[in-house]
């Protein structure tokens, strides 16, 4: 055993089960059998599917790549997708310490030319909200033959700093 | 569709991994510790002699005080630099 905690309070056990669901929902929507994603994935069949989707078993990294490439979905869309599931639950420790990582992902953006990408401003939680806000835009961008919004940019907190002015300092011992 | 071969990534992982390690400055015991692995997991890994599971990359990224999805860019990233020097990624490569 690799990891010397399995409690059953211990938040990463879940990921298996949060990870297969999503796998079932991915799968189903876009009408994959469960052996089709087995050959496409590089798994020994259907019974290795159902595990991954039952939470029995947890992807390997590659198989996570094979399978973000199989259900038509960027890696790291999938595994946000995984992350808000997961946080989603109830877990004292991540509705505490990281309560917005993920808030305002999404932008809309378009090629004015050649090199020269553009974003507008505005920010969205969700692809299929700024899909939404990009068609009502188009509409008009599309009578003013104005180059028409193609592209969602995902935006994710990769890294974070402590900022050590003295006032936050302060706030931070007074705390 | 490309399909990553197995040993590439986990090569490739390990990479990432251990740079990741390093900018925080910490040791292979000292991240085994924080994310309560067997203190010879985080060497395995970064050698590419595992492959990290989902939770894994879940554990590690807390340790490390990351966004998961960091090492899973970092790593694709890293695997399509490898493709652009010429090494074949397919499997059985």
């Amino acid at each position: 055993m690799i990891a010397s905690q399995t409690s059953t309070k211990d938040p990463f056990n879940r990921l298996p089960r949060v990870f297969g669901q999503l796998l079932t929902n991915e799968r189903r929507q876009r009408k994959i059998t469960e052996d089709d994603l087995a050959l496409a994935v590089g798994l020994s069949g259907s019974a290795a599917v159902v595990e991954i989707e039952s939470g029995a078993a947890e992807p390997t990294l590659t198989q996570f790549f094979r399978i973000a490439s199989v259900v038509g979905k960027a890696p790291t869309l999938l595994l946000i997708d995984v992350i808000n599931s997961w946080r989603s639950e109830p877990s004292e420790i991540f509705r505490r310490s990281r309560p917005h990582d993920f808030a305002h992902l999404y932008r809309l953006g378009y090629l004015q030319r050649p090199g020269d990408f553009r974003e507008l401003g505005a920010a969205y939680n969700s692809v299929a909200e700024a899909s939404r806000m990009a068609e009502r835009i188009n509409v008009e961008r599309r009578a003013r033959r104005h180059p028409l919004i193609d592209t969602i940019s995902v935006y994710v907190r990769l890294d974070s700093l402590w900022l050590e002015s003295a006032e936050i300092q302060m706030a931070r011992e007074g705390a | 569709m490309t399909m990553f071969a197995s040993r590439r990534v986990a090569i490739a992982f390990g990479r990432v991994l251990h740079e990741v390690r390093q900018r925080r400055g910490l040791s292979q015991d000292e991240l085994a510790a924080l994310c309560d692995f067997d203190r010879t997991y985080p060497s395995m890994l970064e050698r590419g002699l595992r492959g990290p599971s989902l939770a894994m990359i879940f554990r590690l990224s807390d340790g490390l005080g990351l966004n998961p999805t960091v090492l899973v860019v970092m790593t694709r990233d890293e695997l399509l630099s490898q493709r652009q020097e010429g090494v074949s990624l397919e499997e059985g490569a």
